[in-house]
């Protein structure tokens, strides 16, 4: 038989919810839902569907992703992480509820060295989190701060995220890390701006003024990881090396920083580092197979055009449309990973966002601050998870800190769709020619 | 005796990763290398061996991460509160993954004979090399989820025992 586009998606978007409900894996969940479709319909065959999830793995530019994991997690273990924090808190500590600036400070650091926010809370939180309880700061306040904070990672470039959007959409990543850039640096000022707020009601401590010396050594210290962004960023920006090639520039660097400079990676260290970045790598990207064969059996039934039909009958203009697209991938960041949301949603809004007039690098700093909100927010929310486990706490009565700094968050989301110009200020200066 | 034997698979599996890993890394500074600097000569086929380690890479991990119950899931629904619905609950799960992985082990021969007809653009590879990954990946989710599956139900008749 052939399947209508009407039945196709109901058993598509059902069948995959259900499976998801029910704790089958998400990138399972996602493959499952193909097999009926594939059954039913006589156009496909289980190897057309084969075909398309393996040759997304045939990806150059997704080879960029292990090797940010891989300079993140050099950067742990190699105490780089604790050189950001020192650099952190001479700059932020000296304000009320200065380590809650640290922390933010440093993930804003962190961020633009390795691209992965996981690794930013898992790092960072393993050190800040107990300081923080050990200061007198409540432990919900610092795991919430940790794991909000952590979303820049994903924000300030390099991002993964936005080399899994650049590889499967089709735009400049260098364009999309400069767009990045502000969108970042606010949410950064936002949190710190929130941490006062806390600080001045609770009575929270500063983290004590630095010393001259203790700034110069903070600083000498850092500067050789900080160094990073410049080779990752520039490179990229100025055409000189591809986001792949970035990617292991930044990975050889923290090498070099962790094995040679401050002699803190062993070899032996270096195995388990190898092995923990495959694993969580290959974890990620897997779903990118089953996500590719799901958004493509979207696409084969017409759903990306009947969303445009839909959403350009409703007569949003740009500002709808953005928050109708904000709201969605908020909304599937609750409950699936980023890299398959990106991979589904954001072929399919696509079309929407350019029938809406939406610059293709708005829509997708849109789509990533976005999902990047839902590493924070349950079912699944990663960033929280990792620390929360780290603050050994229940995530559930970490929420109410969550929302509360989470909205001034929401509220620079809401200033990037009603002017774009804050993504698109940086690429249009830097990269004329590209986007001018 | 049968979950040893598995447990070591997977323990060979995960130094696999870590010595991929660590080999990704040789093809793509070696085009780093002979792009910026006349040290080595430009070789177009180190593109393809890296995206053939990548593919091993994710196929290893996507194995891995079954037996060690690591691939991201969602916890919208509660947790059973009884033995009985733990089991439905953890076993269908499980017994999903199983079919999953029959699929993928049955239907990916025949990818894999497609990969056997083909060579690689730049290293003249067969790409039985990197399509053989398919069956390979479906046989080993198999073997691992029918292992757990049997542990859930294991698990749940001791505790039925232990209460009767």
């Amino acid at each position: 038989m052939i399947l209508s586009t009407g039945l196709a998606s109901i058993i598509l978007v059902g069948g995959f919810l259900l499976l998801v409900f029910i704790r089958v894996p998400v990138a399972f969940s996602l493959g499952l839902a193909i097999v009926p479709i594939v059954m039913l319909d006589i156009r496909l065959t289980p190897f057309i569907i084969l075909d398309r999830m393996f040759q997304s793995y045939n990806s150059f530019i997704l080879l960029a992703v292990p090797f940010f994991l891989l300079a993140a997690n050099l950067m742990n273990s190699g105490k780089i992480t604790d050189k950001l924090i020192d650099l952190s808190r001479v700059l932020t500590g000296w304000m009320p509820g200065g380590l809650g600036h640290v922390n933010v400070a440093v993930s804003m650091l962190f961020a633009g060295i390795s691209g992965s926010s996981t690794a930013d809370a898992a790092g960072c939180g393993k050190i800040l989190i107990p300081a923080m309880v050990k200061e007198g700061y409540d432990a919900r306040f610092a795991i919430a701060i940790t794991a909000c904070s952590s979303v820049m990672g994903v924000i300030i470039p390099p991002s993964i995220l936005m080399v899994v959007w650049g590889g499967v959409m089709q735009v400049s990543v260098g364009g999309l890390f400069l767009a990045g850039a502000v969108p970042g640096l606010m949410i950064g000022f936002a949190l710190m701006a929130t941490v006062y707020g806390y600080a001045k009601v609770y009575n929270y401590p500063t983290a004590g003024r630095p010393t001259l010396a203790g700034t110069w050594n903070a600083f000498r210290g850092a500067a050789l990881a900080m160094l990073t962004p410049i080779l990752v960023i520039g490179g990229i920006v100025g055409g000189i090396v591809t986001p792949t090639e970035s990617a292991i520039i930044a990975a050889a660097y923290a090498l070099i920083l962790g094995v040679f400079v401050y002699r803190t990676v062993t070899l032996k260290d270096l195995g388990h580092i190898f092995y923990d970045t495959g694993r969580f790598a290959s974890i990620s990207l897997f779903a990118i197979g089953t996500a590719s064969a799901f958004g493509w059996m979207l696409s084969f039934y017409n759903v990306p055009r009947l969303v445009v039909m839909f959403l350009t009958s409703l007569e949003f203009g740009s500002f709808g449309t953005a928050i109708i697209i904000a709201a969605l991938f908020l909304f599937f960041g609750l409950f699936i990973d980023a890299i398959p949301t990106i991979i589904i949603l954001g072929t399919v809004l696509m079309p929407a966002a350019a029938a809406a007039d939406i610059h293709p690098l708005v829509f997708a700093i849109i789509g990533i601050v976005s999902l990047a909100f839902g590493l924070v927010t349950p079912p699944y929310g990663l960033c929280l998870l990792i620390s929360a486990a780290i603050g050994g706490m229940n995530v559930m009565k970490v929420i109410p800190d969550v929302i509360i700094i989470l909205l001034p968050m929401l509220l620079i989301l809401l200033l990037i769709i009603l002017f774009p110009e804050i993504a698109l200020f940086l690429p249009k200066t830097l990269m004329p020619d590209s986007f001018g | 005796m049968i979950g040893h034997a598995l447990e070591t698979l997977c323990r060979g599996l995960r130094l696999l990763i870590g010595i991929l890993m660590a080999a990704l890394a040789v093809p793509v500074g070696m085009q780093v290398i002979s792009r910026y600097t006349d040290i080595i000569p430009v070789y177009l086929w180190t593109e393809e061996l890296a995206t053939f380690i990548f593919v091993w890479i994710v196929m290893i991990g996507s194995m891995v991460a079954v037996w060690e119950r690591t691939h991201f899931d969602v916890h919208v629904m509660p947790d059973a509160t009884t033995p009985f619905w733990t089991m439905v609950q953890n076993g269908t799960v499980m017994a999903l993954i199983l079919m999953f992985g029959l699929l993928f082990a049955w239907f990916g021969i025949e990818y894999a004979q497609f990969g056997y007809i083909q060579n690689s653009v730049m290293m003249r590879a067969n790409l039985l090399v990197t399509y053989i990954s398919v069956p390979i990946a479906g046989l080993v989710w198999t073997l691992f989820a029918s292992y757990r599956l049997y542990e859930v139900v294991d698990h749940y008749r001791q505790e039925k025992v232990a209460t009767s």
